[in-house]
């Protein structure tokens, strides 16, 4: 499959997770000052150089475990704490809203328009943060740099790729279910009418063509009414994007819901393939642990970010899905101050072992890197 | 008219690949075999032609030297069914297997990349002749294997290397003609003389992938990544027709060999029917479509040569639907 398609998947991701955790910090009345640091802490982080670097080299995708890891990590990587049902939510929406995306794109390139559309509002949240500025500015360049020469051959396969990694995921939005895209299985709705792929022709019409090299055209019943594509979207830093996938489906009216799908649907997959953890993943998951471990130490001022409407429910979630949480125990970062420091003494210590083993050179890097983050 | 019929459940989901379906008849034992991927593991499902017994088994892609990144994903699976023998071929993002035709034993194996972090895909697969099974890979070369009647003693015996660079995406023959699709959307025309294969035509694509080809009496019928359907004369290489036929790439394309009907699935959730009629530029005319409530179809075969039952599979969906003809 596609070696290129992490980075696409990370930042989608990413991208979705930030608008999510925005319309939950408005609707908790966090404080402005406080929910613009979560957010900045959260762009730094997961657009750090380094780790970005490491993300676009040529590699396969990570796991379904080891990608929810990583998101797990990152939403912890500032003064907001989310307790392990509400982390659930969190990745379920995020996970659902990107395989709509790919799902649903007209033609494959459509993902880099939809990976766009989440740069530009990420641009939009960061304004007033020159640093981190410069640092989302160098992923565009990134993006633009890796996706737009690619042939539309590579960009099926790409999209084929992310399609298998969202394979055998049926959780129902209640967003989706509400604007009636998704059907109470857990599919989406695939539409039978509307606009066609960017350079496309509207589905109707055969043209036979005679060895005097006339044309006759013979039109037939397409089964839906389609349109052309009057503008491609932008591949540039700023532009008209013209597709909306991507972009903040949330407001104030609309706000963050899922309904919990029962256990008897959920389709028994094989996990072969994500039965082995990456040794890559693995390894850029150390790296970033190691960034975000960083960030914690200096902040005194945590609060819970609750991804349901009251407590209760979030109580009752989290009793819903005991085998998923069980799964996941290894990964949690849990709410509570005693084990959040465990971890922070965990990381704490792993980073000053590394100074002593090395000399102070390994740790001396991460260090400058921290600095600049 | 196609009326919709029970479907038969897979083990697992399909995968969102080209050709995700392949159908095999064993008109002696009177079973019908359907083999469908799901990520690195092929569902095969067996039926008798009554439809009163149905078994499912399961083909998984292993490698020996990938146990740390898990097994590779496969491209496809597809039959080759041989004057002496039958072959399942499996086709994935490091190489190439073969199993005899139930699947129960691996008879070959063929890497192309030993570099876990470097993709080296094969995908399309089409016999020739008596003996040889020919596979596309992702550098644009077509690699053709000897099949000997009996015994696992499988070569690889050529490597055609075309006029395009970019990777295959399906082929298909018919007698002695070879033709490839590629991820530009080109088409080339190979001629089998015997003990060589010589290019008797090229058709430059314009950038889209040329997803499906198929061939039926000297009549190429290609499926493109934007929805189009064109119509050429493997003779002469010119276009006989095109087609503005789905809304969203098309995934598969088949030809009931008796018929020369043609079924087309796409990501739209349609298929759709055509005929074909011979001449010095062949033509295409509509039959019929039928819409599949929210599935992207990504495999679709006629049963039978006539052409008078369907199957098809769509992306996520762990089902084989069939339609027959009304």
């Amino acid at each position: 499959m596609s070696m290129k398609t992490l980075p696409l998947l990370f930042i989608n991701l990413g991208g979705e997770m930030v608008y999510i955790l925005d319309q939950r910090l408005r609707a908790q009345n966090i404080p402005e000052l406080k929910s613009s640091k979560v957010l900045h802490d959260i762009v730094s982080t997961m657009f750090n150089k380094r780790f970005m670097d490491e993300l676009f080299k040529p590699q396969t995708l990570y796991s379904k475990k080891a990608m929810r890891t990583v998101f797990d990590r990152l939403a912890h990587a500032s003064i907001m704490r989310l307790n392990a049902a509400s982390m659930d939510k969190l990745y379920d929406l995020m996970t659902m809203a990107i395989k709509y995306q790919v799902s649903l794109c007209l033609r494959p390139k459509d993902i880099l328009l939809s990976t766009l559309n989440h740069m530009d509002a990420i641009r939009n949240y960061i304004e007033g943060a020159p640093n981190i500025r410069q640092q989302v500015d160098h992923i565009y360049r990134m993006l633009i740099e890796t996706y737009v020469p690619m042939s539309p051959g590579e960009c099926h396969l790409m999209r084929q790729t992310l399609m298998h990694f969202f394979q055998d995921m049926h959780i129902r939005v209640s967003i989706f279910l509400k604007d009636k895209v998704q059907s109470n299985n857990g599919r989406f709705v695939l539409p039978t009418s509307g606009q066609v792929p960017w350079g496309s022709e509207v589905p109707g019409v055969i043209r036979l063509f005679s060895e005097d090299g006339r044309t006759k055209n013979v039109e037939f019943p397409a089964g839906g009414s389609f349109t052309m594509t009057k503008k491609e979207g932008s591949f540039d830093m700023k532009g008209d994007r013209v597709t909306l996938l991507g972009t903040n489906m949330y407001s104030a009216s609309r706000p963050v819901e899922t309904s919990v799908i029962p256990s008897k649907t959920t389709t028994p997959s094989s996990d072969i393939d994500t039965s082995n953890p990456n040794p890559l993943a693995k390894a850029h998951l150390d790296l970033l642990s190691q960034l975000i471990g960083a960030s914690l130490t200096s902040e005194k001022t945590e609060f819970r970010l609750n991804l349901f409407k009251t407590d209760e429910e979030e109580n009752k979630a989290a009793a819903i899905r005991p085998i998923e949480t069980a799964e996941s125990q290894v990964v949690k970062i849990d709410a509570s101050k005693k084990s959040k420091n465990a971890e922070l003494s965990r990381i704490m210590g792993e980073l000053s072992v590394d100074q002593e083993d090395d000399g102070g050179n390994k740790g001396d890097d991460l260090l400058d890197l921290m600095d600049s983050a | 008219m196609y009326r919709k019929e029970k479907p038969i459940t897979l083990k697992g989901s399909t995968s969102h690949l080209y050709n995700n379906l392949s159908v095999f008849t064993n008109q002696q034992k009177g079973l019908l075999n359907y083999a469908v991927v799901h990520k690195s593991v092929v569902n095969i499902v067996t039926a008798s032609t009554d439809g009163a017994n149905v078994t499912g088994k399961q083909v998984v892609y292993k490698e020996p030297s990938a146990t740390q990144q898990g097994n590779p994903f496969v491209f496809q699976a597809k039959w080759i069914v041989l004057p002496q023998r039958t072959v399942l071929v499996l086709t994935s993002q490091r190489g190439i297997q073969m199993f005899d035709g139930d699947g129960s034993v691996m008879i070959y194996w063929h890497a192309l990349s030993q570099d876990p972090e470097k993709s080296c895909f094969a995908r399309g697969i089409t016999d020739m002749g008596d003996n040889l099974i020919c596979v596309g890979t992702e550098d644009g070369h077509i690699l053709i294997f000897n099949i000997p009647p009996k015994s696992t003693n499988i070569n690889h015996l050529d490597t055609l290397k075309g006029a395009y660079s970019s990777a295959i995406c399906d082929l298909a023959s018919e007698k002695n003609i070879l033709v490839s699709s590629d991820d530009q959307g080109n088409i080339v025309v190979w001629k089998f003389l015997g003990q060589q294969f010589q290019q008797s035509h090229k058709i430059a694509g314009s950038g889209v992938p040329c997803t499906t080809v198929r061939l039926w009496k000297g009549i190429i019928v290609g499926g493109y990544g934007s929805g189009h359907i064109r119509v050429y004369s493997a003779a002469s290489g010119k276009i006989g027709a095109e087609v503005t036929a789905h809304a969203r790439i098309i995934n598969g394309i088949d030809i009931a060999a008796q018929s020369g009907l043609v079924l087309s699935v796409s990501d739209d959730s349609f298929f759709r029917v055509w005929q074909l009629q011979e001449g010095n530029l062949p033509q295409i005319s509509y039959k019929c479509h039928e819409m599949v409530t929210d599935l992207q179809l990504v495999g679709g075969c006629f049963v039978d040569p006539q052409g008078r039952a369907i199957c098809l599979t769509g992306y996520d969906n762990n089902e084989i639907q069939f339609y027959i003809k009304s």
